[in-house]
């Protein structure tokens, strides 16, 4: 057998070509059915993490959540918070969450203060993202259509490598 | 081995009068940049789908069922917006969603041809282009879903498919169902092909038998700009993936049932 792992096929497994029939719908409850088992192990999956996001949400709903005039988080946002963390492969490291005064949430994975990562997802589908690795600097936006990009994703990566 | 891989369109597969196939995809991930709203999408399909009636309209939602200790469970849906409209074909065999997030068409049975897939889900793809008016396409995805249905009380799946699933070594103990799931890397182009078997258990296993599902998933995740050649390609290449892996999957009885 072989086995090759580049980061496409890694980040295609969360995403299936949409069906209509019975038997898609069926197919994607089995699917979806093992990978939420394997999400919602303790050593393997990002559970805590959804929880986080959840309480993060909630706080963060109404404007002025920070008492200087904070944009609230908006339901737009979270969804694509939340579609960004199940988008996320099994056993990928988890982040932290928190919101951001323009109302956007943020993920970050921080390994130190030269190996950190933060992608903030806005209600537009977009995904801003900046690291610090050593002394390279990455920052851009990319488009959200379900899957990670695979640059952010590379990214994930490195930070938590080692 | 790998080095060497080439998709060979001129590679002729055997036709299939009685193919399993009870659903075949064309899925174009594309994101819409006009305006999204629900009146004004299905009022555009409406004009312009000869042949197609409204079905439903599609919104996220997100449920959330919250505990907290001394506190009874808190359960919530959000509604999230539109996320699109559906139409499906008046005889019943097509339907199409036009999505804020790309534009999916789905035959059911009886499968007809590659030749009328293909050309139907383009015709419609015009017209959702010209409303979303997307600047790039992210993702695109041929599937086949091939549901085999397998006579009352047989469990022969090495009859039907190969490789069949297998007991661990040393515990030759008898299935209950299963769900394997392969994805494929496509060395030198840009595809993936998700390949899942898995069963379909009845309720009433007295009347009916088990279902073997066959599903097979090519897609592409390399986005491209918009033209209808470099659709066109793409796909003609996902369907020769797709047919290799089909070929490759069913045992010669289940063919012999195809014919």
């Amino acid at each position: 057998m072989i086995l090759e792992v580049p980061t496409s096929l890694v980040l295609s497994q969360a995403v299936i070509t949409r069906g209509s029939s019975k038997t898609a719908q069926f197919v994607a409850e089995r699917a979806e059915q093992g990978r939420r088992q394997l999400q919602n192990s303790n050593a393997i999956g990002l559970r805590s993490v959804f929880n986080e996001l959840c309480e993060v949400a909630d706080e963060c709903t109404s404007p002025n959540w920070d008492g200087y005039d904070a944009a609230p988080v908006s339901d737009e946002t979270y969804r694509s918070a939340y579609r960004f963390l199940e988008a996320l492969p099994v056993g990928t490291p988890a982040p932290s969450v928190g919101a951001e005064p323009d109302g956007h949430v943020t993920f970050e994975w921080h390994r130190g203060p030269r190996r950190t990562l933060s992608v903030s997802v806005d209600p537009e589908d977009e995904l801003h993202f900046a690291a610090l690795i050593g002394h390279t600097k990455d920052y851009g936006t990319q488009p959200f259509f379900g899957e990670i990009p695979e640059r952010i994703f590379r990214l994930i990566q490195r930070v938590s490598a080692g | 081995m790998n080095d060497r891989f080439k998709i060979d369109l001129s590679e002729r597969f055997q036709n299939l009068p009685h193919a399993p196939i009870v659903e075949a995809v064309i899925d174009v991930r594309a994101r819409a940049e006009g305006a999204w709203v629900e009146q004004g999408v299905r009022r555009h399909f409406e004009q312009i789908l000869s042949g197609y009636a409204y079905l439903d309209s599609q919104q996220t939602f997100q449920g959330e069922f919250e505990i907290k200790a001394g506190q009874p469970p808190r359960q919530s849906v959000r509604e999230l917006g539109l996320k699109g409209v559906r139409f499906r074909s008046t005889d019943e065999r097509h339907i199409a969603q036009f999505n804020r997030d790309g534009f999916v068409f789905s035959r059911l049975q009886p499968y007809e041809s590659w030749e009328q897939l293909s050309r139907e889900a383009t015709r419609l793809w015009q017209f959702y282009a010209e409303l979303a008016r997307p600047t790039e396409i992210q993702r695109v995805g041929v599937r086949y879903i091939n549901r085999i249905q397998l006579p009352q009380r047989e469990l022969q799946f090495e009859d039907y498919i190969e490789p069949a699933p297998q007991p661990p070594r040393g515990l030759a103990l008898p299935f209950g169902g299963f769900m394997h799931q392969d994805t494929l890397g496509v060395p030198g182009y840009s595809y993936a092909i998700n390949v899942i078997r898995t069963v379909q258990i009845p309720p009433n296993l007295e009347s009916e038998g088990i279902a073997l599902v066959l599903d097979i998933d090519v897609f592409t995740l390399q986005a491209f700009n918009l033209g209808k050649d470099a659709i066109e390609q793409r796909l003609q290449e996902m369907r020769w993936l797709k047919n290799k892996v089909f070929f490759g999957s069913i045992t010669k009885k289940a063919l012999e049932r195809f014919q």
